[in-house]
C-alpha cells in the first residue's frame, strides 16, 4: 500500500527526513513512532502530496506521490496533526461542505458524530482542541477511504474519544483499511498497530511487526528480598534496599522453576511496554 | 466539486464584501447627495479665491465634474485598498488559518481551487464597481436628469480593470510570499499605485508623467475620462491588461506547485 525508498527531505539547511524505508502491506496498521522533530510530519506531508521530496521514493498504491496528487488522494483519509478548519463556519456546515466536495451521503459522518460524541453545537472557532480533534477524524474517515494516513490522532482526545477512535481503527482494519498513524502515545499504538517503526532524526532506526516485537521484548522482574540468582538471560539488575529488579530475555518457566526454591515477599512479572523498548532503543543508539 | 468550492468562497467573502461596498457605496451617495452645499460655497467664494483653485483641476461646473475631482477621489483610495485585500486573502486565507493542510489532500485537483479563486476575484469586484456605479448613477441622476451616462459608465468600467489588475496582481504577490504572510502587506500595493498616479498627474515633467506606466490607475483617471471626455491611457491600460492576463497564466502554475504549510 505504502513503499517509501531512502527518503529525504530538507529544509533548507535544517533536516525534515535523512533516509527513510518503509513499507506498509495492505490492511494492516502500521505505527509510525517517534519523538518531536523526528521527521513523522514531514514523511506523511510527502505521502499526502503537501511538499515534495528532495530524493528517494514513495508510493502509495504503486504510484509515485508528488505534490498535489488528488488522484491519490481520493483513496485517502487524512487527519493532520494540528486540526483546523474554518473558524466562521458552523461544524455541520464544515462537515457538510467536505461531504460535498468528496460527493457521499451524511450517514457515516452522522455515525462518526454519535460514536466520538462530538460537539455540533458550535461554530469551528468555539471548539475545544479535542473537538477540533473529533472534528478532523470524522473528516478523515466519513468517505471510509482504503488508506487512513493520522498524524498524531490521539492527542487531545479524551479516555473516551479514545476508546472510541481505537475501536473505529480496529472497524475500518476489518472493512479493509490499511491505516499509517504516527504517534508518541506509544500504548495506543501498542494496543492496536501490527506493524512498528521508529524514527529517529530524520532515519527509520527499526520496523518490525508487534508479535515479533514483541516477542523480542523481556520481562521486567521485581523480587523482594533480594536473592542470589545465577539465571542465563538476566540483565540490567537493579537493587535497593529491599529488592531487586532485572530484565529477563529467556524461558519464563526456567526463571518461575529458580525462583520457587526461594523464599518471596513479593514478586511482580511484567511484560516491558513498547515504550521501555523503544527508550531503549534510543538509550542504547545514543550510547552508541 | 467546484460549485462546492465556489459557495465555501462566496460565503466566506460575503460579509466584508457587505461591509467594504456599503461603506463605499454610501460615501459615494453622500458625497453626491451635498452636491448642492458645495455649489453654494464656491458661488460664494471670491474671484481671487476661484483663480487660484483653477490652478488646482478647475471648478467643476456639473454635478458630473463635481463627481471626477471629489467623489472619484475618494474611490481611488479605497476601492483599489479593498481589490488588493481582495486578491492577496484569496491565497492567504487557507494558508494563515491552516486549513490548507486538509483542504489540499482532499480529491479536488489545486487548479480547481484556483479557478474558483479567481471566479470570485472577478466577480466581488465587478459587483464593488457595478453596486457602486448604480449608487452614484442614481443619485446623481435625482439632480441632473440629463447627467452624462455613458461618461459615468465608462470611467467606472475603467476602474473596474484598474481593480481587476490590482487584484490580480496582489493575487501574484501574495503566491511570492511566505506562507501566512501578514495580510496588511496587501495593502501597501494599492498605496503604492494611488501615489505614482498623484506624483505623475503633478507636473508636466516628462519623467514623473511617464511614471504613470507604473501604475495601473493611469487609465482610469477620473479626471481624464469625465473632465476631457474619454480621455483614456490606451497604452497603459493595453500594458496592465496584458500583464493581467500573463499574471493569470503564471498564477495558475505557481498557485499549484506553490507549498501552502
Amino acid at each position: 500500500m505504502i513503499k517509501v525508498k531512502n527518503l529525504k527531505k530538507y529544509y533548507g539547511t535544517s533536516r525534515g527526513i535523512e533516509d527513510v524505508n518503509l513499507e506498509v502491506k495492505p490492511g494492516e496498521i502500521f505505527g509510525f513512532i517517534g519523538p518531536n522533530g523526528a521527521g513523522k510530519t514531514t514523511l506523511i506531508r510527502i505521502l499526502v502530496g503537501l511538499l515534495e521530496k528532495d530524493s528517494g521514493s514513495a508510493l502509495i498504491l504503486n504510484q509515485e506521490v508528488h505534490m498535489n496528487s488528488y488522484k491519490i488522494n481520493k483513496a485517502i483519509g487524512y487527519l493532520p496533526s494540528e486540526s483546523n478548519f474554518f473558524d466562521d463556519y458552523k461544524t455541520p456546515d464544515m462537515i457538510k461542505f467536505f461531504l460535498d466536495l468528496r460527493g457521499i451521503d451524511s450517514t457515516y459522518a452522522t455515525e462518526l458524530i454519535k460514536r466520538l460524541n462530538l460537539d455540533t453545537s458550535k461554530k469551528v472557532k468555539a471548539l475545544s482542541f479535542g473537538n477540533k480533534k473529533k472534528l478532523g477524524i470524522v473528516l478523515a474517515l466519513m468517505h471510509k477511504p482504503s488508506l487512513l494516513i493520522l498524524d498524531e490522532p490521539t492527542t487531545g482526545l479524551d479516555p473516551l474519544a479514545q476508546k472510541a477512535f481505537l475501536d473505529l481503527m480496529i472497524e475500518h482494519k476489518k472493512m479493509g483499511s490499511t491505516i499509517f498513524l504516527s504517534s508518541h502515545v506509544l500504548s495506543d499504538v501498542q494496543k492496536v498497530c501490527d506493524t512498528v517503526s521508529f524514527i529517529k532524526d530524520g532515519s527509520v532506526i527499526l520496523t518490525e511487526d508487534i508479535d515479533t516485537l514483541k516477542e523480542q521484548e523481556h520481562k521486567k522482574v521485581t523480587i523482594n528480598p533480594i536473592i542470589p540468582l545465577y539465571l542465563e538471560g538476566i540483565e540490567n539488575i537493579k537493587v535497593n534496599n529491599v529488592s531487586m529488579e532485572f530484565e529477563y530475555h529467556g524461558d519464563i518457566n526456567i526463571l518461575l522453576s529458580e525462583l520457587k526454591t526461594h523464599k518471596l515477599k513479593d514478586l511482580t512479572i511484567r511484560d516491558v511496554t513498547l515504550e521501555e523498548l523503544f527508550m531503549k532503543y534510543y538509550e542504547d543508539n545514543n550510547h552508541a | 466539486m467546484l460549485n462546492t468550492l465556489l459557495k465555501m468562497e462566496f460565503k466566506r467573502s460575503y460579509k466584508s464584501f457587505l461591509i467594504w461596498t456599503s461603506i463605499m457605496v454610501a460615501s459615494l451617495i453622500i458625497f453626491t447627495l451635498i452636491y448642492p452645499l458645495y455649489k453654494d460655497i464656491f458661488d460664494n467664494f471670491p474671484p481671487e479665491m476661484m483663480a487660484i483653485l483653477e490652478g488646482f483641476g478647475g471648478i467643476p461646473e456639473n454635478i458630473l465634474e463635481y463627481f471626477a475631482i471629489e467623489s472619484a477621489s475618494m474611490y481611488l483610495f479605497i476601492g483599489p485598498i479593498y481589490a488588493s485585500m481582495i486578491g492577496f486573502n484569496l491565497v492567504s486565507v487557507f494558508e494563515r488559518e491552516k486549513s490548507a493542510e486538509i483542504l489540499y489532500t482532499t480529491n479536488v485537483p489545486k487548479k480547481h481551487f484556483y479557478i474558483s479563486k479567481v471566479i470570485v476575484l472577478f466577480v466581488l469586484i465587478t459587483a464593488f464597481s457595478l453596486l457602486n456605479y448604480l449608487g452614484s448613477l442614481i443619485t446623481m441622476i435625482i439632480y441632473d436628469p440629463n447627467v452624462d451616462i455613458g461618461i459615468l459608465s465608462l470611467y467606472f468600467l475603467m476602474m473596474n480593470i484598474s481593480f481587476l489588475v490590482i487584484s490580480i496582481i496582489s493575487f501574484t504577490t501574495a503566491l511570492l510570499l511566505k506562507p501566512g504572510s501578514n495580510p496588511l502587506i496587501s495593502m501597501t500595493l494599492p498605496i503604492i499605485f494611488i501615489l505614482i498616479q498623484f506624483i505623475s498627474k503633478l507636473t508636466n515633467n516628462d519623467f514623473l508623467t511617464n511614471l504613470q506606466y507604473l501604475t495601473p490607475l493611469a487609465f482610469s483617471d477620473a479626471t481624464a475620462i469625465i473632465q476631457t471626455r474619454a480621455d483614456i491611457q490606451w497604452l497603459n491600460l493595453g500594458i496592465y491588461g496584458v500583464l493581467a492576463l500573463v499574471l493569470l497564466c503564471y498564477n495558475y502554475f505557481k498557485y499549484q506547485k506553490r507549498v501552502s504549510i
